[in-house]
């Protein structure tokens, strides 16, 4: 392994906000034998092997260290991993794929509110049904260490695959830990949040395995993916500021611009079109504002802070 | 001599349980914390099993069985057999072995602990191990303390269960009192069962809310009526979190431990803790008198052993004083009095209390000294 492999979702609305989101870093997935082939490349990263899989599979991969890096939800990296910092690193948040991990209990509960609350009900349930109230749920692992960091103990998981929220009304648990991003489905199944139960504020990620074999080369081409996503991000707030004749350095520091060139600068777009006008006015007309797609730096602290985390320390 | 030679001089009979059960078993009688510990794999019907964690729980499952056919009286099971777990720490092994013994229906009393304590002591020097740093708890201390507090139920009730859970007492002794009241809870207050249960009937109604599942509007109503009352009461008094709080840091030599309590009570005016405190102090002498070694450097603590979900009184672990390793006993014991009727839903009823050796750590302490 020692090419860079990369793991992007094979299917549904993840796989296009990432496909779209490597596309405006340069990066174009082309998929072999067409929309359903699982083999695939990244044009403009030749050197990085790509794996179409789903979501789960990309986590389980990072972790265990089949491949380098992947583009996958930080529920299933929290959820799958029993240690994140020893096993993975998100590189990145990706703004994208957004949704909560929630505890959510029927609507008719107006006694519980809170994980305290449940904690309460949960004791008076076991008493009264003679066992314990269960909590239906994908999530073993988040769930356990939440309910234990709330001290909450009285209750036992049930392990769903899917349909999460339909357990209490098909009966077989009664309180659920689940994914949402709007609440619609939980309200359409007349559940509940806690005030207290959001467990985990999950988005898409991409993110590193710290157990995969780093080669120099590996590492090269992760630094040039990172480096290009960088620079779009950096281009995209930047506009590019071009006078006609040279923009003294006082004007440079005044205004806090990044000289690029005797005539250009860099600024913020925000303020890109009153800075013109300001140039313009001390006799550098005309000044025009032109739009940036990539601007590259020397660092990339991205890249350098996840290299920090493959070097084992001590 | 080896320790299972020590344990045969308390008679009774040697077994093997079954090495798979209902993983529902361990997880319904300790909770999702045994979880990550657990060997869990579905069975072909798909509910899931789980290789044995210890030889307590089956050897308890068969006695409550038994006693549900009508056997009665004193019993003593024995067993030196495999037991699986998940490893905690790297390198722990995930099968191994476990000596021990289960005494069934004998009186629960301080001459009972301590014998156990030093039956499993003397098992262990059996194998070579001639002494130890034992750490001692009874997590009946708290509960009792709770009781002698005269707290209303509900918050007795949330305090002994809170015992269990880590840092779960104090986030309880400090959240109370700011804890707003529930505005529902509030307006029931002074409300009749029934009435409470019509007013809530209405709210189902008016926000078209079904109730769901197994929890009945009963229960509901029942909780509700109850944070009525506590939010009547508002929140812990001083004296009782100041009471509690010094009963969790009690961490001293076991022969000091009754007379720490003891302080303890006094400062509050508290009555009834006599017995417990009395049963304390017995046994923390005849520990001293049976086995002096492995109660020299020996301590007790309030809080100890209280994740350990089946004990329910005295309980102890027996590690390596050096080098000094505290997340691997090499012996471990204790009472729990009340789990066959827990497990049986009340069926039958009889105290029980239990020792073991590691044999595998055992054999590390000794490998190291030679």
């Amino acid at each position: 392994m020692t090419r860079l492999t990369i793991a992007i979702p094979s299917k549904g609305r993840l796989k296009d906000n990432a496909e779209t989101w490597l596309g405006e870093a340069g990066f174009k997935l082309r998929q072999k034998g067409g929309d359903r082939g699982y083999a695939a490349e990244l044009k403009g990263l030749p050197d990085a092997d790509v794996l179409l899989l789903s979501a789960r599979e990309i986590a389980e991969g990072l972790l265990s260290g089949a491949f380098h890096i992947g583009i996958t939800g930080e529920d299933l990296l929290h959820d799958l991993s029993a240690d994140l910092d020893r096993d993975a690193h998100v590189i990145r948040r990706l703004g994208f794929g957004g949704a909560d991990v929630v505890v959510a209990v029927p609507a008719a509960w107006l006694d519980v509110n809170t994980m305290a609350d449940l904690e309460a009900a949960g004791a008076a349930f076991r008493l009264r049904h003679g066992h314990r109230m269960r909590v239906a749920t994908k999530y073993l692992r988040l769930t356990r260490r939440f309910f234990a960091s709330r001290s909450v103990g009285e209750y036992r998981m049930v392990e769903s695959a899917g349909a999460t929220e339909a357990a209490p009304n098909s009966g077989t648990a009664e309180v659920i830990v689940d994914i949402t991003s709007t609440g619609a489905t939980l309200k359409a199944n007349s559940l509940k949040v806690l005030d207290d139960g959001v467990m985990l504020e999950s988005q898409a990620a991409l993110a590193g395995s710290l157990r995969a074999d780093w080669s120099e080369e590996a590492r090269a081409t992760l630094r040039m993916l990172l480096d290009s996503v960088e620079a779009r991000d950096e281009g995209a707030g930047m506009m590019l500021l071009r006078a006609s004749s040279p923009i003294p350095d006082a004007a440079i520091e005044s205004l806090h611009l990044q000289r690029a060139g005797d005539l250009a600068a860099l600024c913020e777009s925000a303020r890109a079109r009153d800075v013109a006008r300001t140039l313009a006015g001390q006799g550098l007309a005309p000044v025009a504002i032109s739009p940036l797609s990539f601007v590259f730096n020397e660092e990339n602290e991205a890249y350098q802070l996840f290299v920090t985390k493959l070097t084992p320390t001590g | 001599m080896t320790p299972a030679d020590v344990f045969a001089r308390l008679g009774g009979d040697l077994v093997d349980p079954p090495i798979v059960l209902p993983a529902s078993l361990p997880l319904e009688l300790s909770g999702e914390a045994v979880r990550a510990r657990l060997c869990v794999f579905p069975g072909a019907d798909g509910e899931e099993q789980a290789l044995r964690p210890d030889l307590t729980l089956p050897v308890v499952m068969d006695e409550v069985a038994r006693r549900k056919a009508g056997e009665m009286g004193e019993r003593v099971v024995r067993y030196d057999a495999r037991a699986f777990r998940l490893p905690a720490t790297q390198g722990d092994p995930l099968e191994f072995t476990q000596t021990g013994f289960e005494r069934f229906g004998a009186p629960s009393d301080a001459d009972a602990d301590a014998r156990a304590f030093a039956l499993v002591c003397v098992a262990a020097e059996s194998a070579g191990v001639g002494k130890a740093s034992a750490r001692f708890g009874d997590l009946a201390v708290f509960p009792a303390f709770v009781d002698a507090l005269g707290l209303a139920n509900g918050m007795a009730d949330a305090l002994k269960r809170a015992f269990r859970q880590a840092g779960g007492v104090k986030a309880l002794l400090e959240a109370r009192p700011r804890e707003a009241a529930h505005g529902l809870a509030a307006r029931l207050r002074g409300a009749t069962p029934a009435e409470a249960e019509a007013i809530v009937q209405d709210i189902f109604a008016l926000a078209g809310i079904q109730p769901q599942g197994l929890r009945t509007l009963d229960e509901i109503v029942e909780r509700l009526l109850q944070q009525a009352e506590e939010s009547e009461r508002g929140g812990v008094p001083d004296l009782v979190r100041q009471t509690l709080e010094a009963v969790m840091a009690v961490d001293c030599p076991p022969d000091r431990a009754a007379d720490a309590l003891l302080g303890i009570a006094r400062q509050a005016g508290l009555d009834g803790l006599d017995d417990m405190l009395q049963r304390l102090s017995v046994r923390a002498d005849m520990m001293a008198e049976l086995v002096p070694g492995f109660v020299a450097s020996a301590r007790f603590g309030t809080p100890f052993g209280r994740r350990f979900n089946y004990y329910d009184g005295f309980l102890f672990e027996l590690f390596s004083p050096e080098p000094a390793d505290w997340m691997h006993p090499f012996g471990a014991g204790g009472r729990y009095d009340t789990v066959l009727s827990r497990l049986s839903g009340g069926d039958v009823d009889a105290t029980a209390i239990g020792g073991v050796v590691r044999p595998d750590r055992l054999a590390l302490v000794t490998g190291d000294r030679a």
